[in-house]
This record gives structure tokens, sequence and C-alpha cells, in this order.
């Protein structure tokens, strides 16, 4: 179902892409799976891949009339290296995507993709794959559900609005939590990984400033930026810790920025 | 007494954390200076070239991204075109010892030749100062320095982040775009863009 096209030292990186259904029917959607699975130590790189790397590029042949309505890409860890910040995946990063399919469809529909990423250790290679399958398919139900599962768990989940509220102070954008923090419960770490590059200063860490059991976040901008960013649209990554242990929250924040 | 050896040291202290945190380039200003040894051992110091424009090239020969660019005649076509016109390409590798990219002076030469480099120098900044002070975060990462010594372009070498030999063709190329304008006595319109590449080896 796969080739892997080329790359220094093979097999570093490696691409399944499998479509999270057996048949296709009319006027319906369906998932297919982009499953990348790296060898200890090596990562790829997000969406927006923070001072260096490139994201993963995904070129698709659709049968006619089959669109890709939505994307979902796993939440990234911050990796530092002599001084530079990049936003990656490792160990395993599974990319879904969500096909419409038409309201007319033959017996069978063949799908294919051209993959590209880099792939960075100590050193750096570019990787690349190309991918078909047709369905309708034979694929046993519970191996796809597994996955979808699997897929869905690292996932950022859209916050609620008016849960955070944002403000510009100078060089940094403010988010000040709206809600109380439950007694016992505690914003111990965080995380911000931006969708907008050359805007947010990605090689300082982000900060925590707690009072009266309502968290403040400090995220700084880039001094050279050409524009103050309108809204705060990214990745948060909120560790509470409570009683009963850790949690961590994974949230797609889309909060307008008050000047 | 005591006090001002102490007033000394902080300030000094302060100045070193200044330079060594200076990561923001900012258009306009004047570029940092510096002195670095080429594989020869030949010191290059930035204000030699004072009256000249002066493109710093941030490379590693074993970076996908600079061979795309190498591989392909392009970064060599670029050293020349704008080497015939009196720019001075300094290209630099930040890469720490052990590091991809930290080349022997015979292997940076091999490199050179086999490719037919056509910079000005190939300068070796081992312990990462100089690349630190520019914010150098890339392989390519460029820099284009006015002959007032103000940084006048800092960024990605063209608009297409890939490794696709394919991309060099259809992209549009900051450093030549800027350099045109520039030696044509017009201002540059683009002059700060997200670099592209593969980390420096620092």
């Amino acid at each position: 179902m796969s080739s892997h096209l080329f790359g220094a030292d093979q097999n570093m990186v490696t691409v399944e892409v499998i479509p999270l259904t057996h048949e296709v029917l009319a006027g319906e959607s369906f998932e297919i799976a982009a499953v990348f699975s790296m060898k200890p130590e090596w990562h790829i790189y997000w969406d927006n891949p923070g001072e260096a790397g490139i994201p993963t590029s995904f070129e698709w042949k659709l049968p006619p009339g089959f669109t890709i309505v939505a994307s979902y890409e796993p939440v990234p860890s911050r990796h530092v290296d002599g001084g530079i910040t990049t936003f990656i995946h490792e160990n395993e990063a599974i990319y879904l995507f969500r096909v419409l399919a038409p309201g007319s469809i033959p017996d069978t529909s063949t799908f294919s993709v051209q993959i590209d990423w880099l792939e960075c250790k100590s050193v750096c290679q570019a990787g690349a794959s190309q991918h078909h399958f047709s369905l309708p398919q034979k694929v046993a139900a519970p191996t796809l559900e597994n996955l979808k599962s699997r897929a869905m768990s690292n996932y950022p989940q859209a916050m609620p609005a008016g849960s955070w509220k944002a403000q510009l102070k100078r060089d940094r954008v403010e988010l000040r939590n709206q809600i109380s923090q439950e007694k016992g419960t505690e914003l111990i770490k965080v995380d911000f990984f931006p969708y907008t590059e050359m805007v947010y200063n990605t090689g300082t860490a982000v900060r925590i400033k707690s009072r009266f059991r309502h968290d403040t976040i400090l995220i700084d901008l880039l001094k050279t930026r050409d524009k103050d960013p309108e809204s705060l649209h990214g990745v948060l990554v909120q560790h509470y810790a409570s009683p009963e242990g850790v949690t961590i929250v994974n949230s797609i924040i889309n909060e307008n920025i008050i000047p | 007494m005591r006090l001002k050896h102490i007033l000394f040291t902080v300030l000094t202290l302060a100045l070193f954390v200044n330079i060594g945190l200076s990561k923001e380039i900012k258009i306009g200003k004047k570029a940092p200076q510096f002195t670095l040894k080429n594989v020869n051992g030949v010191v290059h110091n930035l204000k030699d070239y004072r009256g000249k424009y002066v493109v710093l090239e941030w490379t590693n020969f074993d970076c996908p991204f600079v061979k795309k660019h190498y591989n392909s005649g392009n970064m060599q076509m670029l050293q020349k075109k704008y080497t015939d016109q009196d720019v001075v390409w300094l290209s630099i590798n930040s890469s720490a010892p052990g590091k991809q990219g930290n080349f022997s002076p015979d292997e940076i030469l091999k490199r050179a030749t086999d490719h037919s480099a056509a910079f000005s120098a190939y300068l070796i900044d081992a312990d990462g100062k100089v690349g630190k002070w520019y914010g150098a975060k890339t392989t390519p990462h460029m820099f284009i320095i006015d002959p007032k010594g103000k940084i006048a372009y800092a960024g990605a070498i063209d608009d297409i982040k890939s490794t696709n030999v394919k991309d060099i063709a259809k992209a549009s190329n900051y450093v030549a775009t800027a350099l045109d304008a520039a030696l044509a006595g017009r201002p540059i319109e683009t002059t700060i863009t997200k670099p592209y590449g593969c980390s420096v080896k620092y």
C-alpha cells in the first residue's frame, strides 16, 4: 500500500496510510489516518515547526467529487537543541483527514497521497512516500476503532469560548483564566504552540502567574514582529495538579486579543 | 574600591549577557561586528568590508536544504552573480565540533571545490558566537548588510520551504530580489522573512 521513496538513512520514520472504513457511502464522511512511526530520538515537525524545520505536507489525489472537510494533527511537544526551539512530533504521530463522499459514487474509489517531511535527530534528512488505496476493502473493524481512538486522544479540543481573556501588554500577551480554580487544583505547567509564525517568541518559555486561584499565562511576542496579533490562536497545553494526580488538558484556543 | 570592582563586574556581565542573548536582529540597525577565520586560517573582519554589500549565508553542507541549493547549482549561481558585482559573500558555518556540518579544513575545501562554490570566503564559527549574535537559526539563513554596515535583509533564501530542487525555479528568491533592488539604488521591499532549513548545530 505504500512505498518509502528516499532518505539518506531509510526507515528512521515510516508512514502508513490507513482508511478508517472498509466502504464508502454516498454523501457520508469517513476518516483516513496517516500513521507516522519514528525511531527513538527522531522527530518530524508540527504545522508551525518553530525556529527551524518544515511541517509535513500532504498532496492528495482524491476521486472526483470527494473533498477533505477537516484535518487533525496531534499536539506537538517543545524541543530545544543548541538554543533553537522547535515544535515536534516524536515516537508516533497520527494525522487524521475527514473525507466527504459525493452524492453519487462509483463501485470502487481510488485514493493516493504524496507525503513529504523532514526527519531529524542530531542530523536531518528529507523523507517522502507515496500511498495508494481503493475502497471498498476488507479491514477488521476493531483495528480501525482502536486506531481512531488512539488518534483522537492526542488531538486538542476546542476551548470553550470566554474561558480565557487575552490582553496585549507591550511585548507579551497575558491570558487570564476567567474561571477560578477548584480548591486543591493548581496549574503547574503550561505551554503554547502558536499557529502564526514570526509573531510569538518561540524561544522563551511560557510562564504562569497565579493569584487568588486565577491564573495568568504570559506569552512573549517577538520584538521584531510586523504587527501585533489580533487573536491568540494556537494549541494551549495545561498541566493541572490535584490530589488525584496530574491532568493534562490540550486545547485549541482562538481568543481575540484586547489591546 | 571594592564597590567600583563590583560595579565593573556587574556592568561587564550585563554587556556579555546582552550580547549573548542578542537574538532578534533589527532591520536598519548596525550588524554585529565579528572577526572569523576561514579554512586557511586567514582572518576576516566584517568592518573591512564597509562600503560594500555583504551577504552572510549560514551553511551546513550536509543539511538537505543546503544540499537543495548547492546540488542544483542555485547557491553558486547567486554567489557568482553577485560577487561579480562587488558584493562580498561570506558563507559561515556555526556547527559545533562533533555535530553535523563541522568539517575539517580539507573536507570543507573538497566540498567547496566539488560544488564549484563561489563565495568570497567560508568562515568557521565553531563556538557559535557569531551565529548567536545574529540569531542564525537555520541552514541556510541569509543576511544582507549594506555598505553602511546595517542589516538590510534577514531570513529565508526564497519563499518555498522544501527540500525539493524542483521548487527553486518556482520560488521567488528573496536574496536576489533584495540585492537587485539595493544595487540599483531602490529600496528593498521585503526586508525580513522567516528562514527555513535545518537548525544550526550549535
